[in-house]
């Protein structure tokens, strides 16, 4: 990779508190993601995608807790930051796109009032230098008669104009890395595919990084340098998108390549990548959690862990098949 | 020009709602026994005659015809028992004068009470203060009125002489003014508390932390604004029950308003006092629901009036 380390997140840990018992989330995940790249997150439901990318922003639903690790970011440990230097890096350094556009703007403030929020917060543009590059971002972002999208409201807007909005509010500061939780999913196959051509062009011309998080190992092969694959809280292979797509080692891997949808299928359709479900994790065991659905499970496989293996050039993975074969 | 045109088909449909109204209270007034006249103490032809001086001999339909011909030109006819001969409309402007004064400081304290402290249990939840608010919410809520000023009598007025019962003497409309705020705020609270705990999980909140809002804006701009929608709608109804005073109220602490005129007049079968009493309640409940339509209107861009 061309540039330096933007993110390095470290051992991280993630837990929910449920009851009176704490349920882990994320178990002890690290990757790191440079500049001007675009890292893939891809992995079942439940994988904890979403959950370790909210850890970056510190933006955990209440019950849930960072019990360990660090996020370096530019230098500095986020999770050590003040509430006040972290809301000065989100939506300035760090910016996020969110799954569902249709309840991610407020229904009560215009579209320019929302974006405009967040330059108030980070520039020192007064109201007019504010309005004119509102527009620019619409017009960026693909939007059309900006003068007129600046004042409607999200019900006045269909799906993918709102999550072109969304992608204008979080251009809005020129941040270094933007966050894409699914951010296609929740809408249709032709609409999809014009924010991931979006994504790649802006990508292109702003040359920040991007973490993309999805379900759909196509859009990844589109647009993503590296991709981290997760599954039950960990991390089980991460490598180049070459290694991920051609050369993978976990059968985890194996599986969900297996299940990329055909061209004819809609890529809406939710991957159902391998016999059997996600482990509870709550009866998380000293077992790999993948064993139970494994057609290499070995015994080892079944008492414990797998360590992680460095297979080279940037290729790891998590697997006993690895280390014993 | 397409709102007024909507509004002015709101308005249609408030007229036709009133007279259905006015239908179904005329004839069920006359379904209740008795009559007028069934207190006098007169002979039966003297009674017969004040009946047929008022029209009342003649069949249902008559009266309700004339009532409507006399209601379409203004007029709602006099009292014929509790001020006799005097102008329905003037006693109902008078009484409704009465009402309004306790209504609007009952409504300030359910409004200026019910919003915060719903607000103060919603963002505290499961703590103390919730549970504290949640109990005096629920108790306030469904003991009846009357219970409430009766209480509010024994301490305030009979054990500590603190307030007097009477209307008329000073400090007389803080008890009324209690029991009448008493449901709305209570009502308001638990309204508030539920519909910010909505909005608290909504995702456009999350987003509005991601851009780097600080918590007070996110609580007190996005969360607050858009919980209170649904508050809104019921500020129309419960701004008319309030302001037409409660029966309850206005009965035990003797205050000549238009609910304690209301209640006497269907005892004593005031016929064109009920009517008037009547369309005045739902004239104006109608109205102030029209009002809030159109406010739900400014605050929420989603809602066209329809
Ligand atoms: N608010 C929450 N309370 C309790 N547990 C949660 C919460 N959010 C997530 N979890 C748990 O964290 C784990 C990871 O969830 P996460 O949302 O990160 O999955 P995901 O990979 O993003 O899935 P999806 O593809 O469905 O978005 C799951 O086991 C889930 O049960
Ligand atoms: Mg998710």
């Amino acid at each position: 990779m061309s540039g330096n380390v933007l993110l390095e997140v470290n051992n991280l840990e993630v837990s929910f508190r449920n009851g009176k018992v704490d349920v882990p989330a994320i178990q002890g995940i690290s990757f790191s993601l440079h500049e001007g790249e675009v890292l893939g997150i891809v992995g079942e439901s439940g994988s904890g995608k979403s959950v370790s990318s909210n850890c970056i922003l510190r933006l955990l639903p209440g019950t849930g807790r960072i019990t360990n690790g660090e996020i370096i970011f530019e230098g500095r440990d986020i999770l050590k930051m003040s509430k006040k230097e972290i809301t000065n890096i989100r939506g300035n350094d760090i910016s996020m796109i969110f799954q569902d556009p249709m309840t991610s703007l407020d229904p009560l403030f215009t579209v320019g009032q929302q974006i405009g929020e967040a330059l108030k917060k980070h520039s020192s543009l007064n109201s007019i230098e504010r309005k004119e590059r509102i527009l620019e971002l619409l017009n960026l972002v693909g939007i059309n008669q900006p003068e007129k999208r600046i004042h409607q409201y999200a019900h006045e807007l269909s799906g993918g104009m709102r999550q072109r909005v969304m992608i204008a509010m979080a251009l809005s500061c020129n941040p270094k890395l933007l966050i894409a939780d699914e951010p296609t999913t929740a809408l249709d196959v032709t609409i999809q595919a014009q924010i991931i051509e979006l994504l790649k062009e802006l990508q292109e011309k702003l040359h920040m990084s991007i973490i993309f998080i999805t379900h759909d190992l196509g859009v990844v092969s589109d647009i993503c340098d590296r991709v981290v694959v997760m599954y039950a809280g960990e991390i089980v292979e991460s490598g180049s998108k070459r290694h991920i797509f051609y050369q993978s080692h976990h059968p985890y891997t194996e599986g969900l390549l297996k299940s990329i949808p055909s061209m004819e299928q809609s890529r809406s359709v939710e991957l159902i990548p391998i016999e059997g479900n996600p482990p509870d994790m709550q009866l998380l065991g000293p077992e790999c959690p993948f064993a139970h659905r494994c057609k290499y499970a070995m015994n080892k496989c079944a008492q414990e862990k797998p360590p992680i293996t460095d297979l080279g050039d940037g290729h790891e993975v998590s697997c006993w098949k690895e280390v014993l074969l | 020009m397409e709102f007024v045109q909507k509004l002015l088909r709101r308005v249609l449909l408030a007229v036709f709602s009133l007279f259905v109204i006015v239908t179904i209270t005329f004839f069920l007034m006359n379904l209740i026994p008795g009559d007028p006249f069934m207190s006098e103490k007169a002979t039966p032809e003297i009674r017969a005659e004040l009946r047929a001086k008022y029209g009342l001999d003649q069949p249902i339909y008559v009266q309700y015809v004339r009532y409507l011909k006399g209601l379409v030109h203004g007029d709602m006819g006099n009292s014929y028992i509790l001020q006799k001969g005097r102008a329905i409309a003037s006693i109902v402007t008078e009484s409704f004068a009465v009402s309004m004064k306790l209504g609007i400081r009952a409504l300030l304290v359910a409004v200026f009470l019910g919003i915060p402290i719903g607000c103060i249990a919603g963002l505290w939840k499961g703590k103390v203060i919730d549970g504290f608010v949640r109990v005096f919410s629920a108790i306030g809520i469904s003991v009846p009125g009357y219970v409430i000023a009766a209480t509010l009598m024994l301490i305030l007025s009979v054990q500590f002489g603190l307030l007097p019962i009477s209307y008329n003497k000073p400090g007389g409309s803080v008890m009324p003014i209690i029991v009448l705020a008493m449901y709305p705020t209570c009502y308001l609270i638990r309204l508030t508390r539920a519909s910010i705990l909505e909005v608290l999980n909504q995702d456009y909140l999350r987003t509005e932390r991601s851009k780097g809002m600080s918590e007070f804006i996110v609580i007190f701009v996005h969360a607050l604004k858009n919980s209170l929608i649904p508050i809104v709608t019921y500020l129309g109804p419960l701004t008319a029950s309030v302001l037409t005073g409660g029966f309850v109220a206005e009965s035990v602490f003797n205050v000549p308003g238009l609910g304690r005129y209301f209640v006497t007049a269907v005892q004593n079968r005031d016929y064109t006092l009920i009517m008037g009493t009547t369309i005045f309640y739902a004239a104006l409940i109608i109205f102030m629901n029209l009002v809030c339509d159109v406010l739900y209107q400014i605050v929420d861009p989603r809602i066209k009036i329809n």
